[in-house]
């Protein structure tokens, strides 16, 4: 969109009212949303981590009896 | 720093879609190719890793964090690139706790599932990045048939993040306590 906003295209001439709508919400509760957005970043990193930490066990090397 | 984000981030895209094609190989096919695959699975992982944090702390430079965090696009795409990050970071430390048995018996289902969702979570990530370089690709509209608009902030309703946290603990003191029962 760079070059209507250099040309100074009015923004309903090429956003629908739907897309108007939805960036108007994400601005209005920007702050609400921007939290939300890390909570659900972290809370997905948490769920990888744990996880894993589930998985490793299954994953052990069948060979590492042999090393020792 | 966009040009040089944008030429980082080839290398963990890069290795992260091999690492994916080389898991389907070793886990559906036999031959050497996919003893290949199998064998050099780790150090391509490993690669992908470096590359990856190379481009995220590259690509934190490019604007702001202000700026990123005011544009739902740039918070879309620092979501599917850490995810992609932790996805990709699981399966390496599997693969390299696992060894040579990493494909035995039902573990490769374990690779295959995550190596699938790494897969797409990579592929919004770089269609995100596209969006921000001013070129989209039409994985966008797919995205949209899923049912995301990538314009509108990509976010989980609190009892969705409560599960996910819930399911991470308690899957984790699980992991911990067998470990600690087989030593």
């Amino acid at each position: 969109g760079a070059p209507d906003i250099a040309e100074g295209t009015p923004v309903q001439a090429r956003h629908s009212e739907k897309q108007l709508a939805l960036y108007g919400v994400e601005m209005e509760f920007r702050e609400a949303i921007t939290s939300r957005w890390w909570m659900t970043l972290i809370a997905g990193l948490i769920a990888m981590l744990g996880t894993t930490l589930a998985l490793l066990p299954s994953f052990r090397s069948i060979r590492q009896g042999d090393r020792s | 720093m966009n040009g040089t984000h944008a030429m980082l981030t080839h290398f963990p895209v890069g290795f992260w879609a091999l690492a994916t094609l080389m898991i389907l190989v070793g886990a559906f096919l036999s031959g050497r190719l996919a003893e290949i695959s199998r064998a050099a699975l780790l150090p391509v992982l490993v690669l992908s890793l470096l590359g990856g944090l190379a481009a995220i702390i590259i690509g934190l430079l490019v604007w702001p964090m202000e700026a990123n965090l005011a544009s739902p696009l740039t918070r879309n795409h620092i979501l599917m690139a850490f995810w992609s990050l932790g996805i990709f970071s699981m399966i390496t430390v599997l693969v390299w706790k696992a060894g040579d048995a990493a494909f035995e018996g039902n573990r490769r289902w374990a690779l295959v599932i995550l190596a699938l969702t790494g897969g797409l979570m990579f592929s919004s990530a770089g269609t995100l990045g596209g969006h921000l370089a001013g070129a989209s690709t039409a994985f966008s509209d797919v995205l949209g048939l899923m049912g995301w608009d990538v314009y509108t902030t990509f976010y989980s309703p609190l009892w969705a993040i409560a599960v996910m946290v819930i399911i991470g603990i308690a899957l984790g003191a699980l992991g911990l306590m067998n470990q600690r029962k087989t030593g």
